[in-house]
């Protein structure tokens, strides 16, 4: 009987130090606003470069009701989205390739290097003309810049695997596609979840870059339009829809790896 | 001990040497900030590789910023002390109601600078060949696409942004930096492009200068000089030395053929060869590109913003004697 | 009495930046079916290489290898896959070799039910103690019903106490099972405690310094515990222990 009373105890607070956080983390984001809010007032920021606030939330009122503000949303989430999938999908393709085959890897490894060292939002250009303007540009740009990252820190983790593990298997005669399959990407779940995580970043970066030189519709396209008209409260205002957008996949992301995790507790 | 006394030395000498540089910004070193590096601004390239500026007194440092937006924050935020690039932006900024808004007070430019290309030669084009056909324009928002706008309609061709479906089509999902390659590798019916890319893609037989948008669009300020209200209250004598420095180009511009120029220039633009530059010069001379004086005409700025009301992006009109200043040009022209 | 296994002159040379390292050299022994060998050796002489070699996992440079029947390894680590559930991990052997019927099923769960284990057949690796993973490696290797079991120094991790509980277990079960089994470890007690015969290798290049058939009077009782507790037990020690600490002195 005391014991299960003290589990509920220490249950609680460990819930009241979450809600603790979350409140802390809000304050610190009003702070700021507020911050934003009143320098700009004052004009200690220029409200011209900087906007403020409340002409920014005035604008989205603006857009959310002329519903001009889902359009353009919904294009750039799909090409972001686009380019995560295609880009992870294929990078771990790529890595459980080079894996099969180490003297491929070797081969290959000073080109991924050089690839990588590689600016691509400066050959970002060069990409969309090659792949068309239009989406079909604006993904590749975005795949072109985690691509590399992904197969390089996939193959990583791959060959990061307990090399006893292998051997255990060997032992059950298993073959080098069981031992695949059944050990080295199972146990990497975690590692690749991660690995998205960090691509909803970078896949942003290029689908942004992407619009900016080619497109008609999307955030990049507005963010681009509304530096051309000195428009700053509606580039800010973007900023901050941006910002909301990557937020919310990482929370997705975060809630399937709660959900895959479930169960799964981490090795020691 | 020793080596810490040796360190403290190196600190106080590097510390020095930071406050020696730092204190090196005098008043006559300017920064100059360019929409970008284009052939089209060859006055200022004369005044330059002439040494007018340094006759003048001033230094100068030079900046590409890549965008009038961008130059236009440099002036703002005090990077730059003199921003070239299209006056609409001083027009942007003015309405949107900032104290110390910015006020041109030379005008380089008289035409849009854009050429029309196709992919075919056509011998004695006519602006309604472009009937049913798609253009790319550059970005929305932006005087190219305006422009271009303004003389179809002028025309009589019922041009609009991003619709297929009517009369001509000005797409605006490309941007300048990539508008070349997209039509070269099929994009669109025809492109507008300035120099020296319409004569660069002529030359690799991709495409074929068919019209001067500027020769149709009559006298319009495209490109002038200007800084911040602040900025020129506080320096009218640099300002002043500045707008002397520039006349003498475009006086110089004026009088020499466009070889001459071309040879002269060649140096900022080295990835054009001579004979390019030529052409390029004497196609901006053809169509009177370049402002004579540094008199910036009220008509001028009246019809700018004709052609940015009638493209939708312009609410408000902007008084001409405020963001404009005359007073250098007309002192620079006395003499 | 069977054999089960034969090493008939291995000897085993890896090669590194210095040139050669000899491991084993000419190494003879078999193992009967049933029996418990111990191999006992200083650090780096080579044991592990002779379960690498009867698993087939390495071929000797030199010699010949002759097993009779499949074979079980089990490790120092239990390394069971922290993403499934016990009783996925004891079928892991058994889907490896895609060997999951009926009767291979039944067969395991015979065993968990017997040993203790059918109730956390749902819980994860992680809530469970070393010694009752120990047990469930244990159970994966026995599933595929080997014939002869490797252990290689499976009990190193647990503390002393569970040790000793574990080993209970897992004598029951060897002879139980009828499993012939070749244990390395380098802890001369729990050696003395459970086989029928002890090698004893020299340092590296490994050859056999002895071979000690142990005869205990408590064997018949089937209990390690019981068999610590021997009277032969102390001189079989001591013979043991001097044996292994001249090798360990021409090391140092």
């Amino acid at each position: 009987m005391m014991n299960k009373k003290s589990c509920d105890e220490v249950y609680k607070i460990q819930k009241k130090e979450k809600i603790k956080l979350g409140i802390i983390q809000a304050s610190i984001l009003i702070i700021l606003f507020a911050l934003w809010e009143v320098l700009a007032h004052f004009e200690i920021l220029d409200q011209f470069l900087f906007s403020r606030p409340s002409a920014i939330f005035k604008l989205f009122k603006e857009y959310l009701l002329n519903n001009e503000l889902f359009p353009h949303i919904f294009i750039s989430v799909y090409e972001t989205v686009l380019g995560i999938v295609i880009g992870t999908v294929g990078g771990v393709l790529i890595a459980s390739i080079l894996w099969w085959s180490e003297k491929l890897a070797k081969i290959l490894d000073p080109f991924f290097i050089v690839l990588n060292a590689l600016p691509k939002t400066a050959l970002a250009p060069i990409m969309i003309i090659w792949a068309g303007t239009g989406i079909s540009g604006i993904v590749v740009v975005a795949i072109s810049i985690l691509l590399l990252v992904t197969i390089i820190s996939t193959y990583n983790h791959f060959t990061n695997i307990e090399e006893e593990k292998v051997k255990m298997m060997k032992s059950f005669k298993a073959t080098k596609f069981q031992i695949f399959t059944k050990y080295v990407l199972p146990s990497n779940i975690g590692n690749l979840l991660n690995v998205i995580k960090i691509n909803i970043g970078m896949a942003w970066v290029g689908v942004i870059v992407g619009e900016f030189l080619v497109s008609q519709k999307g955030i990049g396209h507005l963010l681009m339009y509304g530096g051309q008209i000195f428009r700053f409260d509606m580039v800010m205002m973007w900023v901050i829809v941006l910002a909301l957008c990557a937020l919310i996949m990482y929370g997705i992301v975060n809630l399937i790896e709660k959900f895959v995790i479930k169960g799964r507790i981490k090795e020691k | 001990m020793k080596i810490l006394k040796k360190l403290f030395i190196m600190l106080l000498i590097v510390k020095f040497l930071f406050i020696l540089t730092g204190c090196k910004k005098d008043r006559y070193s300017i920064v100059l900030s360019e929409v970008t590096h284009s052939v089209f601004y060859a006055p200022q390239y004369v005044a330059l590789a002439k040494g007018y500026f340094e006759e003048e007194g001033l230094k100068i440092t030079l900046i590409n910023s890549n965008g009038a937006d961008k130059v236009m924050s440099a002036l703002l935020s005090k990077k730059a002390d003199i921003g070239l690039m299209g006056p609409e932006a001083s027009i942007y900024v003015y309405n949107q109601g900032r104290k110390n808004y910015v006020i041109n007070f030379i005008q380089l430019t008289q035409r849009d600078g854009s050429f029309l290309v196709g992919r075919e030669k056509i011998e004695n084009f006519t602006f309604d060949m472009l009937k049913g056909k798609s253009i790319l324009g550059g970005r929305k928002g932006g005087v190219p696409v305006m422009t271009l706008q303004y003389v179809l309609r002028q025309k009589g061709l019922d041009a609009v942004l991003d619709d297929p479906t009517k009369e001509v089509n000005i797409r605006t999902d490309v941007q300048y930096g990539v508008l070349a390659g997209a039509f070269v590798s099929g994009e669109g019916d025809f492109v507008t492009l300035f120099e020296p890319g319409a004569t660069n893609l002529e030359k690799e037989g991709k495409g074929y200068v068919l019209a001067s948008i500027g020769a149709e669009s009559g006298n319009i300020p495209y490109t002038a000089y200007s800084a911040t209200k602040s900025y020129i209250e506080k320096n009218p004598d640099i300002i002043q030395k500045f707008t002397n420095a520039i006349y003498k180009g475009q006086k110089w511009v004026q009088e020499h053929s466009a070889r001459e120029i071309a040879e002269l220039i060649h140096p900022y633009f080295k990835e054009t060869p001579i004979e390019d530059l030529t052409i390029v010069m004497q196609r901006y001379k053809d169509i009177d590109a370049w402002c004579p004086t540094p008199f910036f005409a009220k008509e001028g700025l009246e019809r700018l913003m004709d052609i940015m009301e009638q493209a939708g992006e312009l609410t408000k009109r902007a008084p001409f004697e405020k963001i404009v200043d005359n007073s250098f040009a007309n002192k620079a022209m006395q003499n | 009495m069977s054999k089960v296994l034969e090493f008939k002159n291995v000897s085993m040379h890896f090669c590194d930046q210095k040139g050669e390292f000899e491991v084993l050299k000419d190494i003879s022994f078999s193992v009967d079916e049933g029996e418990i060998v111990a191999i006992l050796g200083p650090s780096g002489s080579g044991k592990t290489t002779i379960l690498n070699l009867i698993a087939g996992l390495i071929t000797p440079t030199d010699g010949e290898i002759i097993t009779y029947g499949s074979i079980g390894y089990m490790f120092q680590r239990d390394h069971l896959f922290e993403w499934k559930n016990i009783y996925d991990n004891v079928l892991l052997g058994l889907v490896l070799q895609k060997n999951v019927n009926k009767e291979t099923i039944a067969e395991v769960e015979r065993m968990l039910k017997i040993y203790g284990l059918w109730d956390f057949r749902n819980h994860y690796p992680s809530q469970l103690s070393g010694g009752m993973r120990q047990r469930v490696a244990l159970i994966r290797t026995l599933a595929i019903t080997p014939k002869i079991l490797l252990l290689d120094e499976p009990f190193a991790s647990l503390d002393y106490q569970t040790k000793i509980i574990v080993i209970e277990d897992v004598y029951k079960i060897i002879k139980q099972e009828k499993k012939s089994t070749i244990l390395v470890t380098h802890d001369i007690a729990e050696a003395i405690s459970i086989a029928d015969r002890i090698i004893v290798l020299t340092k590296r290049p490994a050859q056999i310094k002895s071979i000690h058939p142990i005869k205990l009077s408590t064997s018949h009782e089937q209990s390690p515990l019981k068999n610590r507790k021997a009277v032969e037990f102390k001189d079989y020690f001591d013979v043991i222990w001097r044996e292994l600490n001249d090798e360990q002195k021409e090391l140092r």
